[in-house]
């Protein structure tokens, strides 16, 4: 395996990361805000978002504050407060910059844990997770 | 002499110096990171007695040309310290006076608590609507807490608000 097979594999395309994310019970993806923001949302709560146009400059992942601190401290330069969402809950991982594609897909799959667990009994029960 | 006078040039200059960081410390928004022209406004009484600027919001500033006059105007989200109440400030670079949007102000777009807004980003095209007037600057898309997204521009008269 040459060293360019190796960078792409730690790197998630766009395609894989709305794959990955459209996978998940009761997921919907929308452009609620503009023709650029690609929004995912579990139960009408959102969990991922991304720019079209500029999707290397970060995901937008919800994240439990303590986690988020914890995350940015060990990956400064891969993981940053959320960029232009309250970066208390949120962090914007750049999914081209080397980080490990199985640590950002254990990141897609923890902000939707964390969302998908405030919504009511109802909604869970409308999407089929309750 | 020579250094007698060096030294006192620079005690001068710490004093200064030290003085100027006093100021800064004084306040309660981290002017070392605002736009230069900005920071006379934001000193005024009427804005640093009733408001703190709220950083959670990341960035809690946009640097953007709302009024469409091709110069760099200044956003950026705000708490009235005494409600909590989340709003934002808008100044444009040929004004001194701040408007404040939410943050307490009850007769805003949209109402006097924006605790609703959970981000928000400029943009300068919107996606076109029936019956949405163009906007004539860069408008602001403000995120809210239900994953929904207000649009406010400026239309060449008025602010405009349009619930996405």
């Amino acid at each position: 395996m040459g060293v360019g097979s190796a960078i792409s594999k730690s790197i998630i395309h766009i395609e894989d990361f709305r794959d990955y994310c459209i996978a998940k019970k009761g997921v919907t993806e929308e452009l609620p805000f503009d023709y650029d923001t690609l929004v995912f949302k579990v139960g009408g709560k959102m969990f991922a978002l991304c720019s079209l146009s500029e999707y290397s400059k970060g995901i937008a992942l919800k994240c439990n504050p303590a986690r988020a601190i914890e995350l940015r401290d060990q990956y400064p330069y891969q993981i940053l407060p959320g960029y232009h969402m309250n970066k208390t809950h949120w962090n914007t991982v750049l999914p081209e910059s080397g980080l490990d594609q199985q640590l950002i897909y254990r990141l897609i799959d923890e902000s939707y844990s964390l969302v998908s667990s405030k919504l009511t009994k109802l909604v869970k029960a409308q999407i089929g997770l309750w | 002499m020579k250094s007698f006078k060096l030294a006192f040039i620079v005690i001068i200059l710490l004093v200064i110096d030290s003085c100027e960081q006093q100021k800064l410390s004084n306040v309660n928004v981290p002017e070392m990171e605002l736009p230069h022209w900005t920071v006379s406004a934001f000193e005024k009484p009427g804005f640093k007695n009733k408001y703190n600027f709220d950083t959670k919001i990341n960035p809690f500033y946009l640097n953007l040309d709302i009024d469409g006059n091709n110069t760099i105007d200044f956003a950026a989200v705000v708490v009235e310290r005494v409600s909590g109440r989340r709003g934002i400030a808008i100044l444009t670079h040929e004004s001194d006076s701040i408007q404040i949007f939410g943050a307490g102000n009850h007769k805003t777009l949209g109402g006097s608590n924006w605790n609703w807004l959970i981000g928000w980003k400029a943009e300068e095209r919107l996606t076109a609507g029936a019956g949405t007037p163009k906007n004539v600057g860069t408008a602001l898309i403000l995120i809210t807490n239900k994953g929904s997204a207000n649009w406010m521009y400026w239309d060449g008269k008025e602010w405009e608000w349009v619930a996405q």
